[in-house]
């Protein structure tokens, strides 16, 4: 059961294709991170998702509703977290969150109360009525995400959350997004900040060019890398013998201790060979791909890898 | 929806500085000017009242100069509130936030032309309320029919006045940022206020090409060649101001200036001309000569409202229907535009 689905969604700007037939599934409870460089059409592709733009062909699905037939029930269960923040500066904090409350017709009372209990989630309870103008970006940030939460929406579009904020202020943003997600709430987060992807999301979504070249949960995509390129680092009490039958490559630490490419796991034959020709393994583990790398290779590698990552999600 | 969106402009709009220091600028133009009609009023009252006259004043004397400011800087202020409301969302984000609400797309374009036009009504009702009051305070008698002039050509300016806004929301819909709005809304400003002014007496002129030549003889000595003189003048000036006035009819601030003249003065119709006239009494030998000949009726006739009205109804329409495709405009621009 997917929250956000997508088939086939292209956008094209003149000559330009901004998004080029992209599949997108994002399960429920999911904070799905959309990875890609600047320009790469993750913004495009969430305003696609909240029917703020139309596409230019295929189809997109929120909670099961197509988001070009019923914009309005889309944006009803959705909030939207602009990179930009977009809040009403000559506005109080409180004020903000009150105009955008009326959409929803939420009585006036309730609303107060909604707006106030979202600024204390946020940490701007006390500057609630402050003009908006005078906040730092970080505050501005904080708000804008209390904006995307008036309606206690069930997906939320977070789109860049962070960018512009000091790294305190990204912590905190990044810690609300995680309590989001156990509130129950799906997020659909893009980002170019890998490390900030790493941190929070469960799966993730690559976009390169407007085309999607990976998507998976983090193990799947980091599998998906150990298939192609394999690292392992060995240690030993004893100078190391020659491995080169067992790697594409080697780099040497030390006379003890070295790096083996390999284009599978090949640790239980290392072992082995080792321990049967009397040296004593002191150190023999798998280097983890870092989701830099694994972004690197689907961003910029030349073999697409999307069908062999994509099972899992299935 | 429409009504959440229209009521922030217009808070938006009356709390802005923008709006305070040009509406203040607007109003305290007015009561000068009003000031400056009430003298000048004054002085014909005299003049009627010792009979050195016979036309009676009438309110127009004390709007003229209203109607002329309002016209230039009344399309100043309603272009200013107009040219960055879409651009401006656009830049600040605000427009994907509101966008990514419950809300139509008509009903955000909507709500800003209603927020739009409720401050210009509020504007104009600020006006009107303003000039009669100093009507009241500087002891001049208003007839009821004055009134009804008065209150008339208020609803003109305010037409007017939406116009100049729906001008400005169609640059902002159709610009890429505030100051490219901005600036085509200058350069549309500069030519109807000073391109069309200047251009269009210049194409008259020479498309009715030269004036007839005066006779070297006096009338007496020859009076059919000062008659044909005569006519053939009269022709060249209409022929003249036929097309200046066509040229003219382009512009919103001359339909405006003449709707204001036909509303604010029960003296003037479509038949009197008054350019032509006062061309002719200029020189002094010819008006001399058309006193006697009869030739051109110089004595003017009271109207009563509805025949003013209907003296004014092409300028009315030509100012309405600008009005009416400046807002689809912006509307279908609005419409047409991704939110990027």
């Amino acid at each position: 059961m997917y929250v956000i689905e997508t088939d086939k969604l292209t956008k094209v700007y003149g000559d330009i294709i901004a998004v080029d037939h992209i599949d997108l599934k994002v399960k429920k409870n999911r904070i799905f991170g959309f990875l890609g460089p600047n320009g790469a059409g993750k913004t495009t592709t969430v305003l696609m998702l909240l029917g703020l733009i139309q596409p230019t062909e295929g189809r997109a699905y929120v909670n099961n509703i197509d988001v070009q037939e019923k914009p309005i029930e889309v944006k009803k269960i959705s909030g939207y977290l602009p990179s930009e923040n977009g809040l009403y500066p000559n506005m109080s904090a409180l004020d903000n969150l009150l105009f955008f409350a009326k959409f929803y017709k939420i009585p006036r009372n309730e609303a107060k109360k909604i707006a106030l209990d979202l600024l204390d989630l946020v940490g701007l309870k006390e500057v609630a009525k402050k003009k908006v103008g005078e906040f730092s970006t970080g505050m501005k940030q904080r708000l804008a995400l209390a904006q995307a939460l008036i309606n206690d929406p069930e997906i939320l579009f977070l789109d860049e959350p962070t960018s512009g904020l000091d790294p305190k202020g990204a912590v905190e943003i990044r810690q609300l997004i995680k309590d989001l997600r156990k509130e129950g709430k799906t997020i659909f987060l893009t980002s170019h900040i890998l490390p900030e992807v790493d941190e929070v999301c469960d799966s993730i979504g690559i976009i390169v060019n407007g085309k999607l070249v990976a998507m998976g949960s983090k193990e799947e995509l980091k599998r998906a890398f150990l298939n192609e390129k394999v690292r392992i680092l060995v240690e030993i009490e004893e100078s190391l013998p020659d491995l080169s039958e067992f790697a594409t490559d080697i780099k040497l630490f030390t006379k003890n201790k070295a790096m083996i490419y390999a284009k599978a796991d090949i640790r239980k034959e290392l072992f082995e060979y080792l321990n049967s020709n009397g040296y004593t393994v002191l150190d023999l583990h798998l280097m983890e791909p870092t989701l830099e790398e694994i972004f690197l290779k689907m961003a910029y590698g030349e073999e697409p890898v999307l069908e062999k990552i994509t099972e899992g999600e299935r | 929806m429409l009504m959440i969106i229209a009521e922030k402009e217009f808070k938006d709009y009356i709390t802005s500085k923008r709006f305070l220091l040009i509406f203040g600028f607007l109003l305290l133009i007015s009561i000068v000017s009003i000031w400056q009609g009430y003298n000048i009023y004054q002085a014909r009252l005299e003049n009627y009242v010792a009979g050195k006259t016979k036309f009676q004043p009438s309110i127009f004397d004390i709007f003229t100069q209203v109607r002329n400011y309002l016209g230039l800087i009344g399309a100043i202020f309603a272009l200013s509130l107009g040219f960055d409301a879409i651009t401006k969302e656009r830049e600040m984000g605000t427009l994907k936030v509101l966008m990514s609400h419950p809300v139509y797309k008509d009903q955000v374009i909507l709500g800003k032309f209603l927020g739009g036009a409720l401050t210009l009504g509020l504007s104009i009702l600020i006006m009107t309320l303003t000039s009669l009051g100093a009507l009241l305070i500087l002891g001049v008698q208003i007839d009821g029919e004055s009134l009804m002039r008065i209150i008339l050509f208020m609803l003109f300016a305010y037409l007017y006045l939406l116009l100049f806004l729906g001008v400005g929301m169609a640059f902002s819909a159709l610009s890429k940022n505030s100051s490219n709005a901005l600036m085509y809304s200058l350069v549309l400003f500069l030519i109807l206020m000073i391109i069309f002014p200047t251009i269009a007496p210049m194409i008259g002129e020479h498309y009715a090409g030269d004036a007839p030549q005066q006779p070297q003889v006096s009338r007496k000595e020859d009076p059919h060649a000062w008659e044909l003189y005569i006519k053939n003048y009269m022709k060249w000036q209409q022929k003249r101001y036929g097309i200046e006035n066509k040229i003219n009819s382009f512009s919103p601030y001359y339909n405006f200036q003449q709707l204001g003249s036909y509303i604010l003065n029960p003296y003037k119709s479509t038949q009197s001309n008054l350019p032509i006239i006062q061309r002719v009494i200029s020189n002094p030998q010819l008006a001399q000569v058309l006193r006697k000949s009869g030739i051109v009726k110089i004595e003017l006739e009271k109207y009563s409202l509805s025949q003013s009205l209907s003296f004014a109804t092409s300028h009315i329409v030509l100012l309405i229907a600008p009005l009416i495709m400046s807002f689809i405009v912006a509307y279908v621009a609005f419409m047409r535009s991704d939110m990027r």
